[in-house]
């Protein structure tokens, strides 16, 4: 992760990060308009390669076949518009419907990458106390299928590779699709009954109502004020048509934690580091 | 407490904590002033992998605090206390996925003494750990339980590592608990009871064949003694060695990583496997022996580099000469009761073998019309093994084949792969299992930051071993430094 989001994520508490990444999935959400969403792609991609590079450039892949599917789908099915462009007995397409689908497209495109930051920014243990103040059930649904997701995967690839060497039968067809999930499932239980033996031992069970008090420090405070700033000040611009405005203030907000942690660097280096913390290598070592 | 893979050690262990009791108890009552709860009995269970919940050390202790209500003051004092004691401070903030299994198995033993419990249950906690992690594992455990007074009551295979911290030894046998005495009276027991015979460390049984000492536990140090001392001992000679046919499996210049810009899990590795010849990689957890077995098996495909088996590029006949038994045996299962899974196979292959035969000879006789998901793992093992011999590969590849075997199941294995490569074929497997190592494989190698060592003979490659070898090494290293296994040295024939 790059150090300016970095320091970001370390100082302010997990609450925080979750309020940061809800306002930027209502983001991706909300604006359904071209220059918004190309704006908010190029903050959202910025973000997710300085967030999680690993999976970043499969996600492209990914977002490219999304992309081109949601414009054709949108191409078929919404075929109105009087700017014609191209047209068969079939089909119509125009300047309104081909505008349509990009929005659309983008829109989704961007769904995508904001919930590329979720998974890559979320602690199970923020999702899992939010959940578990509401209704102690779906936590325990959550954090199971959190934890079954991943190794039922595991075991499907690992399944699949050794079968090769069980039998010289070619697995092709639904029929032996389906034994092959019967067998994952099967084989995934006995991982599913060990999370739940754990869940005990760490006292699930007999949980208290509250769980985990999280501490507010000012950072916090004045990051949830600039973002409920933000998402009100979009809600109020949109209607006045300031697009202009937003695409700033939503760049703005989806790369706050790169700002915060530039803001937080230029101070350590100018001012913090100088007044506070001797340059002797002993004593920074001590600190 | 020891006892044979499927004796009943991990169900009696578990009665005293009411929520992971399975089954009802038919007769007799448990006796104790304390409630069984978890804030009286920690429990730490074998499997590694499935006992942290959240992301990071820090948030599983927290979540465990959280569970009972403690306020923000309490958990951060205990978090703080407990990670000082355990030496874990470095990893609270680590990553789940970046812990070695030791590591693990620290956070695990950390999440369970949180709570303060008054009695430890630790059930075989180093069966997936590496040597030099399973000692230090020990080590922590003999300390929690000398500073601290927490009574714990440990289920093991291995006692070499826990017999030196341990008051009493406890046995069971078929669901009954046949032996308990204090450890010196009871390892003298358990050496005239042919079951049980195999349990006792490499030292004490070499004390005991030889007569050298009855004063059990002895430490390396004082068997070292007496070994030196006594004029009458030599090496075993007779050390049988195999000359290969031709190299049926070629691998050169391999190299795989998972990231980018990642470790070279695998880094430039070349090997022969010769036809007819056994072979060991042994190297501590996460160093890439998995993954080299997976690269070798075209489970993962190399990066780089080339593999040939039978001197050329592997086709699809490789699958129908090579079997795989990997680490969960379970991986290979396909059917619904054990007696299903071998029938396909022998059909399937056209064996000769009859069912019955399978089932005597894997010791499943009795278990037809058991799923073989509710076997235990020795015995899912045996299962595994017993697919793999019904195909009769030309090559067998097992990973971590001794996980979970009590001694004289991990012997059995030992002999079924003897006569298996008696019959001309040829074993690779990883273990960190070095006694296994050592007493059943024509070579051994290292693996270690995805460099493979040179393959071995075992005596070329332990005695030069300061750490990483067995017991016996250790111990005898001044006097016979080729010995590894109380069978490597006898009296002299007068």
């Amino acid at each position: 992760m790059n150090s300016l989001a970095l320091n970001f994520f370390k100082r302010t508490n997990s609450v925080t990060v979750f309020i940061y990444l809800l306002a930027v999935i209502l983001i991706a959400l909300l604006f359904k308009q071209i220059f918004l969403s190309v704006a908010t792609l190029i903050a959202l991609l910025l973000m997710s390669i300085l967030v999680r590079r690993e999976k970043f450039f499969t996600y492209i892949k990914f977002s490219c076949v999304i992309f081109i599917v949601t414009v054709i789908f949108n191409l078929i099915l919404n075929q109105r518009g009087n700017n014609v462009l191209w047209s068969t007995s079939f089909l119509k397409i125009t300047t309104e419907s081909v505008n349509n689908g990009i929005t659309f497209g983008l829109s989704f495109v961007n769904l995508l990458w904001a919930f590329y930051l979720y998974d890559a920014l979320i602690r199970v243990k923020t999702v899992f106390e939010l959940l578990a103040s509401v209704f102690k059930s779906i936590a325990i649904i959550f954090i199971l299928t959190i934890q079954f997701i991943p190794k039922i995967v595991n075991i499907f690839s690992e399944t699949k590779a050794i079968q090769k060497f069980r039998t010289q039968k070619k697995a092709t067809g639904i029929k032996s699709s389906m034994d092959l999930t019967e067998n994952v499932l099967n084989k995934a239980i006995a991982n599913f009954m060990n999370v739940s033996d754990t869940l005990i031992l760490r006292g699930f069970h007999s949980c208290q109502k509250r769980l985990g008090k999280v501490e507010f420090k000012q950072i916090d405070w004045q990051i949830i004020t600039i973002i409920g700033l933000i998402l009100v000040s979009d809600g109020i611009l949109f209607q006045t048509g300031n697009i202009k405005f937003i695409a700033l203030t939503n760049i703005f907000l989806i790369l706050l934690p790169i700002l915060t942690g530039g803001i937080n660097r230029l101070w350590w280096k100018f001012y913090g580091s100088k007044t506070t913390v001797s340059d002797t290598t002993t004593v920074k070592n001590y600190r | 407490m020891i006892g044979q893979t499927g004796s009943g050690k991990s169900t009696l262990l578990k009665q005293l904590l009411q929520d992971l009791v399975v089954g009802s108890v038919v007769s007799g009552r448990l006796v104790t002033d304390l409630k069984l709860d978890n804030h009286n009995f920690a429990y730490v269970s074998q499997f590694v992998d499935n006992q942290m919940i959240m992301e990071t050390p820090r948030d599983e202790l927290k979540f465990v605090l959280d569970n009972q209500g403690l306020d923000e003051n309490q958990s951060q004092m205990r978090i703080t206390e407990i990670a000082s004691y355990l030496g874990i401070v470095g990893l609270l903030d680590l990553d789940e996925k970046h812990l070695s299994g030791g590591q693990k198995q620290l956070i695990n033993l950390a999440s369970a003494l949180i709570l303060k419990p008054q009695v430890l249950l630790l059930d075989e906690p180093t069966s997936q750990l590496d040597p030099i992690a399973s000692e230090k594992l020990m080590q922590m455990i003999k300390k929690i339980n000398d500073e601290l007074n927490i009574t714990v009551l440990l289920v093991e295979h291995e006692i070499d590592h826990a017999i030196g911290i341990a008051n009493r030894l406890l046995v069971m046998d078929s669901g009954r608990l046949i032996l308990d005495e204090f450890v010196r009276d009871g390892l003298q027991k358990i050496y005239t009871l042919p079951k049980f015979k195999n349990y006792l460390t490499q030292v004490d049984r070499l004390a005991m064949e030889l007569n050298l000492s009855t004063d059990l536990p002895l430490s390396n140090k004082k068997i070292g003694q007496l070994v030196s001392q006594n004029m009458d001992l030599v090496l075993r000679t007779n050390v049988p060695s195999r000359t290969g046919g031709e190299v049926i499996l070629q691998a050169k210049k391999i190299s795989f990583r998972f990231d980018f810009n990642g470790r070279q899990i695998i880094d430039n590795v070349n090997l022969n496997l010769k036809s007819g010849q056994s072979f060991c990689v042994v190297g501590p957890n996460g160093m890439g022996k998995t993954t080299l077995l997976k690269i070798l098996t075209q489970q993962l495909k190399q990066q780089a580099g080339q593999l040939k088996f039978a001197g050329k590029k592997i086709k699809d006949d490789f699958y129908q000469k090579v079997f795989v038994l990997p680490q969960n045996p379970a991986i290979l299962f396909m059917k619904e009761t054990v007696s299903e899974e071998l029938t396909y196979q022998i059909e399937h292959y056209q064996s000769k073998m009859s069912l019955a035969e399978v089932l005597q000879k894997f010791s499943l006789t009795g278990l037809e019309q058991t799923s073989p998901y509710d076997l235990s793992g020795g015995q899912q093992e045996f299962l595994a093994l017993a697919l793999g011999f019904i195909k009769q590969p030309q090559l067998l590849f097992l990973d971590e084949p001794t996980k979970g075997l009590d001694p004289n199941k991990r012997i059995e294995l030992g002999q079924m792969l003897n006569e298996y490569q008696k019959n001309g074929g040829t074993i690779f497997v990883n273990s960190h299992d070095l006694l296994f190592a050592a007493e059943y494989f024509d070579f051994v190698a290292m693996m270690f930051d995805g460099k493979l060592s040179q393959f071995m003979t075992p005596r070329t490659f332990f005695k030069d071993k300061f750490f990483y070898t067995t017991e016996i090494n250790r111990a005898l290293r001044d006097s016979f430094p080729e010995a590894l296994t109380w069978e490597d040295v006898l009296k002299r024939e007068s």
